[in-house]
């Protein structure tokens, strides 16, 4: 028999001009950078290994893009965007803080990815027909 | 926000949990655990209890039977379940206003496709395909934690999938 999961916060997906999706409205920020930090629109992927974000963010935290851990970011028909790998926090209002080793992007991308790099960090179930995830913020 | 207001949302989480528990291992209208029937919780707990705790039980019972009665009359009009609420243990801004305005000039927005915009409650602060100038033009309207997005391209036919 499966577990039966209580999740402690329920969240509505997140209203977009395409439509509402499941995300995050995180601030960003990393330790090792000017201090500024900003909030922005993370999506909850979970067909992404790991988590990837637009480069001028990393810039403007004040990080060295190119500094950091190379990583190549495959789409499911190949080639994809590279990747470098920077120590950031994201928090949440309600779900706190979290480090994550982020990778930001060389290039723009269309939306800013928190994968199941981030889903390790906590428990997560969506229910897409009422447009609503659940989050218990334990691993 | 640090780590130690996460932990502090847990505790009174934990908190809330334990104050409506009356000795049950999980919380409100739950039942001990190995005891699968709704009626062995009174049985096992009622013989334990104070005077005190009789009230507060009666009392508890009948949010219970509300909740209960509530979630059934939202179904039965068409509406959403209780857990659709928005989590009210947010500490912060959820940008609830930001994002009504993206959705609600989602149009106007197509032609910034690509670009970042700050947006502060229903106002769009800045916009442009640099995000440092974009930010510096917030820092210089005193906004300490501006909210920023790069605008998706949009369409009838296009899907999204990853990246």
């Amino acid at each position: 028999m499966a577990p039966l999961v209580q999740y402690e916060h329920a969240l509505d997906y997140v209203d977009t001009p395409r439509g509402p999706v499941p995300a995050l409205v995180v601030l960003v920020s990393a330790p090792s950078g000017t201090g500024r930090k900003f909030e922005t629109i993370a999506h909850l992927d979970t067909g992404a290994e790991r988590s990837l974000f637009d480069g001028d963010i990393c810039v403007n935290l004040g990080l060295s893009l190119f500094s950091g851990r190379k990583r190549k970011f495959n789409f499911t028909g190949g080639g994809g965007p590279q990747g470098w790998e920077h120590s950031v926090a994201i928090s949440h209002p309600a779900l706190g803080s979290f480090d994550l080793e982020v990778s930001f992007s060389g290039g723009p991308i269309t939306r800013n990815l928190l994968g199941r790099d981030f889903m390790n960090l906590i428990q997560i179930g969506f229910r897409e027909r009422l447009q609503s995830f659940y989050v218990t913020v334990q691993p | 926000m640090k780590k130690r207001k996460a932990k502090s949302t847990l505790a009174l989480s934990f908190a809330h949990r334990q104050r409506y528990a009356l000795r049950g291992e999980a919380g409100l209208l739950s039942y001990p655990s190995g005891q699968e029937s709704m009626f062995a919780f009174p049985i096992t707990v009622l013989p334990r209890l104070s005077h005190s705790d009789l009230g507060t039980l009666s009392q508890l019972i009948g949010i219970g039977v509300a909740m209960v009665l509530a979630q059934k009359l939202v179904s039965l009009v068409g509406g959403v379940p209780m857990a659709r609420a928005r989590d009210e243990s947010a500490s912060g801004s959820l940008r609830h206003d930001e994002l009504r305005w993206i959705q609600a000039h989602g149009d106007d927005l197509s032609r910034l496709t690509g670009q970042w915009i700050a947006v502060e409650g229903t106002e769009l602060i800045s916009h442009g395909a640099n995000l440092t100038q974009v930010l510096e033009e917030v820092e210089r309207r005193g906004i300490g934690r501006p909210f920023v997005y790069r605008v998706p391209a949009t369409g009838p036919d296009v899907v999204e999938m990853g990246l």
